[in-house]
């Protein structure tokens, strides 16, 4: 077991690392350009439409609401969809668009899911661009001015911005803020560098609508609907760019249990939609996203291995060390040395260390660059990391299943 | 923009000779760790072997000069042995464990040979002295297997180990020693037959009686109280009882 184990480390190590240099490498290339402001010309004034999907929303739909009034862009419309919310949502809904002639809204009284609701407002929407955006989000009034220029080069069919956490209170939530201000800000800015971006986050991403149209909208049987539209967007040869200055903000899960259910429909999600494109998979049209997305799984199964692996030896090393003690009358004070020997540490110790330590420059690198306060994220700093532990158990479950072909629901 | 864009094109074989580069250099590291670990353990073994010889022109001299003299000179390097020989022996076994990461290294099979052989001298020299010197120090032999043909063989090491911290706290009166059956040396085979042995692990006391199957702590410190009620760890035991 030892012996595998300490192979996998070696190939983790190595796989890992690789990853790691290469986004070191192109954000040291493009470091000054991450807050590049692109002008928006006058002459360039598209309608814009955003479509808001609400289901039971009635807590947050109108602080989001109220950050859409804000929007300062002028050729713009607002679609709020209801989904068959069994809420209040459609009487708030009603009552803070009252007055703004800028917002409609359809009331589905039945439960079509995010993605068939986007797409009943794709249809009906009569803006050139199409911003899709979670009902418990709200946006900043500049945004659509930073998003749109983007969409100057013909190529570009979708437009992702930074995600980031609406009020953090637990520690769980501002472990996510620092998850959510590396993986969806500098990240999707590194993967638009290399033309991988395999996610347009829900909580708000611009499309082009002819592009929509072309590659007939989101599809309605996945629950990662934001994940699997990014694979056609690149299959269409289009480009997903990132504008890191705009920001929305969204509301996390509180509870673990409430992350789980996230993550497991994400990571479910991501299953399924891998399956459903791996033909893209290895193809010289699909470019650089069709080696990346193999890659990035092939890593997170051999991380998830290892994970295992290393959990199964400390389990059982665990056991037996207290099965020793029950010949010692549980005597624990004899074994407990304090004594630091630098020499047992070995290669594997060392591949370790260097791997926990790219974790952390990443990090912090993460923050700086991305021009953010450390202070304002103080514990969750200390949790980051241990998300890494829970996020191997939930994509341990969503790859069982769909070993086992058990279906995940959006909600 | 454009030349950023040919650059990029590098990118995955500069990323990949960094990690090469990164690669190597911690195999290097390790290889120096190797190294230095391998230097340790020789120059602990040299401080054994140099231990060993002063207790061997001790055993010699005896009878020609003050017995007296030479039991508290050997009494007082018996004590100085005792202190290091078992963190020497768990250091060669830590040691070796995590230098060996795909195959068996050479080097700690042939340390742990010369340890073992070095064990058993060091065993008939202090049954010699506590015959000639009447010491109180109190041996007790511990055979074992390698921890896949024998699966409790670790357990019983690591009850032993708990005795001999016990031991170390008091007066340092209980010498343990660990003979490895898998090694080929051809003194243990020997012992091993003299002794009868047939299940491991196996502990021989002073007095010649055998305990072979897993033992607990209690069994082993009463046998032990009954050879030597003197003995410190005794005086705790019968506290407890």
């Amino acid at each position: 077991m030892n012996i595998w184990f300490n192979a996998l480390m070696y190939l983790v190590w190595f796989l890992a690392t690789f990853y790691s240099v290469y986004f070191f490498l192109t954000l040291a290339i493009y470091r000054k350009d991450l807050f590049e402001k692109r002008k928006l010309p006058r002459s360039f004034r598209p309608r814009v439409t955003f479509l808001i999907p609400a289901y039971n929303e009635a807590k947050s739909i109108a602080d989001s609401i109220k950050s859409m009034k804000k929007v300062s862009y002028e050729n713009i419309e607002f679609i709020v969809l209801n989904d068959g919310s069994k809420d209040d949502t459609a009487k708030i809904v009603i009552e803070n668009i009252k007055g703004d002639d800028r917002f409609s809204f359809i009331n589905n009284t039945d439960n079509k899911g995010k993605a068939g609701v986007l797409n009943q407002g794709i249809k009906v929407c009569t803006g050139d661009f199409v911003a899709c955006m979670d009902a418990d989000s709200v946006v900043e009034p500049n945004i659509v001015q930073k998003v749109i220029p983007y969409f100057l080069d013909k190529k570009t069919g979708a437009v992702t911005v930074s995600v980031e956490v609406k009020n953090p209170k637990s520690f769980l939530q501002k472990a996510m803020a620092v998850e959510f201000a590396i993986g969806l800000s500098l990240f999707l800015k590194i993967f638009s560098y290399l033309k991988c971006v395999f996610v347009t986050p829900g909580p708000f991403s611009m499309y082009r609508k002819s592009m929509l149209n072309e590659i007939g909208g989101y599809d309605e049987t996945n629950i990662t609907e934001d994940h699997e539209i990014a694979f056609r967007v690149h299959k269409s040869n289009y480009n997903i760019e990132n504008c890191i200055d705009a920001r929305v903000y969204t509301i996390l899960p509180r509870t673990f249990k409430e992350l789980y259910v996230q993550r497991r429909r994400w990571y479910s999600g991501a299953i399924q939609t891998f399956m459903k494109h791996k033909k893209m998979m290895f193809r010289k049209e699909s470019g650089f996203f069709g080696v990346y997305i193999p890659f990035h799984y092939t890593l997170i199964i051999l991380g998830l291995f290892t994970f295992l692996a290393s959990i199964y030896l400390s389990v059982s090393r665990f056991i037996r060390e207290i099965l020793y003690y029950q010949y010692t009358g549980f005597n624990f004070f004899n074994h407990f040395s304090f004594s630091l020997d630098p020499l047992m540490y070995g290669r594997v110790n060392l591949l370790g260390s260097s791997l926990l330590a790219a974790g952390i420059v990443l990090m912090v690198v993460g923050i700086i660059v991305t021009r953010r306060k450390f202070r304002n994220y103080n514990l969750g700093l200390l949790g980051y990391p241990l998300l890494f532990i829970l996020y191997q158990i939930y994509w341990g479950s969503a790859i069982w299943n769909a070993i086992n072909n058990k279906k995940v629901k959006w909600r | 923009m454009t030349k950023k864009k040919s650059v990029r094109n590098y990118l995955p074989v500069l990323a990949f000779a960094i990690t090469l580069f990164l690669f190597l250099s911690v195999i290097i590291i390790g290889n120096i760790l190797n190294n230095e670990r391998q230097d340790f353990v020789a120059e602990e073994m040299q401080k054994m072997y140099s231990d060993f010889n002063s207790m061997q022109t001790l055993s010699l001299i005896m009878g020609d000069y003050d017995d007296e003299m030479v039991c508290i000179a050997f009494e007082s390097k018996l004590q100085e042995l005792d202190s290091y020989i078992w963190t020497l022996a768990e250091k060669i076994d830590k040691y070796r464990i995590v230098t060996e990461e795909f195959q068996k290294d050479e080097f700690y099979l042939k340390q742990k040979k010369t340890f073992n052989e070095n064990e058993i001298f060091y065993y008939l020299m202090m049954r010699k002295m506590n015959r000639q010197c009447d010491m109180s120090k109190e041996p007790l032999l511990f055979f074992y297997q390698n921890s896949f043909d024998c699966k409790k063989c670790d357990d019983q090491s690591f009850v032993l180990t708990d005795i001999n911290e016990d031991d170390d706290d008091l007066e340092n009166e209980v010498a343990i020693f660990s003979l490895d059956v898998d090694l080929n040396i051809s003194a243990i085979d020997m012992m091993t037959k003299y002794y009868e042995i047939d299940e491991y692990p196996c502990l021989i006391f002073s007095d010649g009686t055998r305990m072979c199957g897993m033992m607990d702590k209690t069994i082993i410190e009463r046998k032990l109280c009954e050879i030597n009620p003197e003995l410190m760890i005794c005086e705790e035991l019968n506290q407890e009882t």
